[in-house]
This record gives C-alpha cells, structure tokens and sequence, in this order.
C-alpha cells in the first residue's frame, strides 16, 4: 500500500468524531444559554410585577389605617401568574413579605419572590400612612369620602 | 491492479451516501428546529418588552393619579386633579373641577390595548376622547380584564378599612382600592396592582346625601262607553333617589304620587315637582327612612350603578303609557257597562 492510501488510524478516527461532537455539543449550548436567558427575563419581569404588587396590597391596607398591627408579621401566600398559552399550566410563584416597623407611621416591607425552580427577586418599600382612619375621627358608618378640592 | 488499489463497490457507495444523507439531515433538521425555537423566544422576548413597558406606564399613571377605576371590565381610568380647565366635566355640577382625565381601552376585535385623553368640547364640557399622541398600543393582547379589589379584601388575614375617596364627578373615584389588571400577550400573561398614589391627608365626609327626582307623567286619558265619551286623566308621580358618592351609584328612597286631577296640564315651573319638594315628602310626608351607608362605605341593597349620568334630569318630565282597555279588561268582563264605568 502506498503511503496516503493509507486508512485512518484509531486516534485519528477518535479526534475527528470528538471534535465534531464537541461542535455540536457547543451549538446546542449555545441554544440552551440563549433560551434559559430570555427565559430568565421573563421569569424577572413576573417576579419583579408580583413583588410589586404585594407592597402595592401593602400600602392599600395601610395607608389609612396605619400598620402598627402588621409590624414583625409575616405574610406568605402564592400567585398563580396564568399561562399565555392554551392550556398551558400557571406558573405558580412564593411571595413572602415581612414588615418592619421604621418611624412615626411608616413601616419597612419587604417582599420576596420566588419560584420551584429557585429563581427568586426582592423588593422593599417604606410605605407611610398618609392619613388616619376616618372611622377614628367620625361617626361609624360615614366612609365614602371626599377628597378637598 | 492490486488489492488495496480497488475503488469502492456500487454497494459501498450507496451505504456510506446513504449515512452521510442521514447525518446531514439529523444536523439540518436540529439546526433548523433550534432556531425556531430560539426566533419564537425572541419574538415573544420582544413582546415582553411592550408588555413590561405597558405594565411601568400604568404603575406610573396611577403613582400620579388621584383616581383609578375600572367603569367596566374593558377599561381602567385615571384621574388627576390640576388647576387647568376640567377635562371630564359631563356635567354642570363637575365644570369648574380642573383635571386631566385619561383611559387605557381594550378592543377585542383588534386584540389591542391603546391609551386616550378626555379633552373638553364645547358648552357644559361634553367630552371627546382622542388618542393619545405618541402612544403605540400594545398589540396582539388576547385577553385584557380590569377589576376592583376594595381594600378589604386584598390581603388575606390583614384587617384593613375600604374607604373610597371622591375627587369630584361622576365616577372619578379613588382612595384605597386596588384596580387589578390582567393582560395575556403572546410574551406571557401579567397581573399588575394599581393603587392610586396621591392619598389625601385630609377628608372631607359626603355623608351629606344629594337627592335627585323624575317626575312622570301618565296619560291615562281613555275612551269609554264604546267610545262616546272620553275623559283625560292625568297622573303625575315623582320617584327620588339619593347618592353619597355625586351619582356613581344611587339608592331609591320613596316613590309617591303628587296630584291626580282631571284636565291637569303639568308644567315643569311648578314649585312641586322641584327636587326639595320631593326630599320633603319623602322625609316628612310618608317619613321614609333615609338609606345609609352601609359600614364599609357601600349602598344598601337595591342601589344600582349609575350607568347613564347624560341621561338623568332634575325634576324633568317622563312619560309612561299605559293601556286603558287593559287596565279595565277584567272590570268590563265582570261588570259589564257599570264595570267600565267604575274603571276610570
């Protein structure tokens, strides 16, 4: 057999399988990084909504009626933020949020997101009342209020 | 020619073309389905970014906003109190508030969500709604829904007092409600909470109530004795109703009927059929209890939603028919010429 008719060796059948499955490998992770980073955003973008939403409760249960009864408690409950897929199962979130009392009617919340797969965002506010409970100054039953021109 | 000299059997060549056609295909087929993947995920990356900017623009709105409400499931309303020319006066009684007023709308039959301004229009501030200069709506949104949650309610477990706060005007209301929104977009479905951020520091109740009157008229004027006579019969009522709230809701207070005289020309001038004069009959004549408000602010039941506030009227005159031959049907069949002349 002359040389360069030669088949190829074991190495040299190894190396060149290895580096074609070692370019395919890159590709598809390539892939899965871009997928699991656009993923990522959404999964942020709901987090930061829902974490928004629970110091926005907050505040409407407190801004009138103060929440000295809320400070050092705990609040856990889940958020089922619906698919936008037919038939496509909710994705179900943790909110946890723990209050703490700051100065003279505001208090400091803290609300933390997470999710099954671990994700997870926070978010803190300190939320003021900005009057006090009507119902403190004024006969019972006189609750529909009108703001000073 | 020797052994290892040969070239490849037909056999050979048709396996290894056959293999490589395969393999080819595979990677193809891989390539072309991760790509797809990856464009749909961008794609719906890019509606992410209309959907999170939609969803900032409301949390900002209502961070400015002295009202927010949904009037239905379709829209969420803003107001804001400013010292420029009111721009939601639907009424003369809201001309002289200054404000801006500004609505998010859903259509379904286009899938999108765009944003619009009440601007002022000629005598007594009859509004026009125009689009918002600038403002792209967001597209493809399948589904959009927008509820009130009174502050009762929003947190499980938190005891806390619903206390709607009236800025002034049909329906621009706000205090410590939360209107929750939810959108579905192809980039995922978001449900925002929106409390109106300017609290005021200081109320002033409404307790006081306002009333509100029709009066109508009802032409009873019939025919009788196979229509050899005929006799006009008017009957004047008047129905009051109260609100707490300038109108976004109402309650009936008494029905009751004011004079009944034959040949009766009702004129609208008459000092009896003025909005007072129907509050001191109800208070004073038939002593019916005022409707209160109920602990947590609400109407008591039988209060309806102030659905057409263009078409109320203080003390203007309806008209209600009602057919004669129908009221006096069973009267003529019992009592025949006497019956008919006992229905009238």
């Amino acid at each position: 057999m002359r040389r360069g008719e030669e088949g190829f060796t074991l190495v040299e059948a190894l190396v060149s399988t290895g580096l074609l499955a070692m370019t395919v490998m890159g590709f598809m992770a390539t892939i899965a990084v871009s997928l699991n980073v656009v993923n990522k955003v959404k999964v942020n973008d709901d987090m930061d909504v829902i974490a928004h939403n629970a110091l926005t409760d907050l505040y409407a249960v407190s801004v009138y009626d103060g929440a000295t009864a809320l400070a050092g408690r705990t609040l856990t409950y889940t958020v089922k933020q619906p698919s936008s897929r037919t038939g496509g199962l909710p994705t179900v979130y943790t909110v946890n949020v723990s209050i703490s009392p700051a100065g003279v009617g505001e208090i400091v919340a803290s609300a933390r997101v997470s999710d099954a797969l671990g994700h997870t965002a926070a978010m803190e506010g300190i939320l003021v009342q900005a009057a006090p409970a009507p119902g403190s100054e004024y006969a019972p039953g006189y609750t529909v209020l009108k703001k000073p021109l | 020619m020797k052994e290892e000299e040969r070239g490849f059997t037909l056999v050979e060549m048709l396996v290894s073309t056959a293999i490589m056609l395969m393999v080819s295909m595979s990677v193809l087929m891989l390539v072309k389905s991760s790509s797809d993947v990856l464009a749909a995920r961008m794609g719906e990356q890019t509606a992410g970014i209309a959907l999170a900017a939609q969803v900032n623009r409301m949390q900002s709105d209502a961070s400015c906003a002295d009202a927010g409400w949904a009037p239905n499931p379709n829209e969420v309303d803003f107001y804001s109190l400013t010292g420029a020319s009111d721009a939601n006066a639907s009424n003369a009684a809201s001309a002289s508030r200054g404000g801006l007023y500004w609505k998010y709308l859903y259509d379904p039959s286009t899938h999108t969500v765009g944003r619009y301004d009440y601007t002022p229009m000629g005598e007594g501030g009859i509004r026009r709604i125009t689009a918002t200069p600038g403002y792209a709506p967001v597209r493809d949104v399948s589904s959009f829904t927008v509820r009130t949650v009174t502050a009762d309610k929003v947190l499980a477990g938190v005891s806390a007092h619903a206390y709607p706060v009236n800025v002034g005007g049909n329906g621009v209301t706000g205090g410590n409600g939360v209107t929750v929104v939810t959108m579905v977009t192809p980039a995922g479905a978001r449900e925002v909470h929106l409390l109106v951020g300017n609290m005021p520091s200081g109320f002033t109740l409404t307790n006081a109530a306002t009333y509100k009157g029709i009066v109508y008229r009802e032409d009873l004027t019939h025919r009788y004795w196979a229509g050899l006579a005929g006799k006009t019969h008017v009957l004047i009522k008047g129905r009051v109703y109260v609100s707490y709230d300038r109108w976004k809701t109402k309650a009936p207070w008494c029905d009751y009927q004011i004079y009944r005289d034959m040949n009766e020309v009702f004129t609208d001038a008459d000092p009896h059929e003025r909005p007072d004069h129907m509050r001191d009959v109800c208070a004073v004549v038939f002593h019916a209890p005022l409707p209160q408000p109920n602990p947590d602010g609400s109407l008591p039941e039988g209060v309806q939603p102030f659905e057409a506030p263009d078409t109320w009227y203080d003390g203007g005159v309806g008209n209600e028919s009602h057919s004669w031959f129908g009221k006096c049907a069973p009267a003529i069949v019992l009592g025949g010429g006497i019956g008919a002349i006992l229905c009238h």
